[in-house]
């Protein structure tokens, strides 16, 4: 039975810092490395940063998210819930590593971090909330 | 936070920033190399040293400012990024198209 951490916090950006730190924290616990913490705590600023700004487009003062840790024999599973309108981030394509400068476009590259620092990551709109899973193996 | 400090030199314009550059601070950190552009430097070295975070709204920043100086036949070179700093630029290709130094002389010298 997995043991699980919630926490909720206002979809503001002077709130990702707490949202991090709150999973960095479970994170550690749970036995991570540094390096393992600190790509979690990246992963949930890029997550949360992306719902505040296209989700709510920075008008979630009123709006929450929700951050849940669920702590496995051998993973945390992190789950963030928001209440913006569908979206799923794993649809849309990856930004170019290899694009000249003058090609690049911005957006994109927090959930491309995201894929590359997490060992899996799932995505479903259940009960009018998107919920975006990703885990991290110990 | 995130502290950005702008030195003026010859030819060259020495940005040193010291601490987080995340999406709350990266606003900041991109008004300081704005301020630098603004004033007419389109030759900049961007010091990271003292910088142990930074996330994709800090890779932002850098493209713009670099997209600026570019277009005025300049360029933005780093120096001395961390190596979770340099991780970052690696993973969106930005090492390709930054030159990226060890040292700030170096960095310097290069122009």
């Amino acid at each position: 039975m997995a043991r699980e951490h919630r926490l909720r916090i206002p979809a503001v950006i002077e709130r990702v810092e707490e949202a991090c730190e709150f999973v960095s924290n479970v994170a550690r616990l749970s036995g991570m490395t540094d390096e393992a913490v600190h790509r979690c705590y990246l992963a949930i600023e890029e997550i949360c940063t992306n719902i505040i700004e296209h989700g709510y487009h920075f008008e979630g003062d009123q709006e929450s998210i929700d951050v849940i840790c669920e702590q496995h024999p051998n993973h945390l599973a992190i789950t963030i819930v928001d209440d913006s309108s569908p979206f799923n981030p794993l649809a849309q394509p990856d930004p170019d590593p290899a694009a000249p400068l003058a090609d690049r476009k911005h957006g994109g590259w927090g959930i491309y971090f995201v894929k590359k620092y997490m060992d899996n990551i799932n995505y479903r709109y259940d009960r009018k909330r998107n919920r975006l899973t990703i885990e991290k193996q110990f | 936070m995130v502290d950005v400090t702008v030195t003026e030199l010859e030819n060259v314009a020495l940005v040193v920033v010291t601490g987080r550059i995340d999406s709350m601070t990266a606003g900041r950190f991109g008004v300081g190399l704005s301020g630098a552009i603004e004033k007419g430097f389109s030759h900049i070295v961007l010091d990271l040293a003292g910088v142990d975070y930074m996330s994709s709204a800090g890779l932002r920043e850098i493209v713009n400012a670099l997209k600026k100086v570019r277009r005025e036949k300049g360029d933005l070179r780093i120096a001395q990024p961390s190596s979770r700093v340099f991780e970052v630029l690696e993973m969106a290709g930005l090492d390709t198209v930054v030159q990226i130094f060890e040292t700030q002389a170096e960095a310097l010298g290069s122009y």
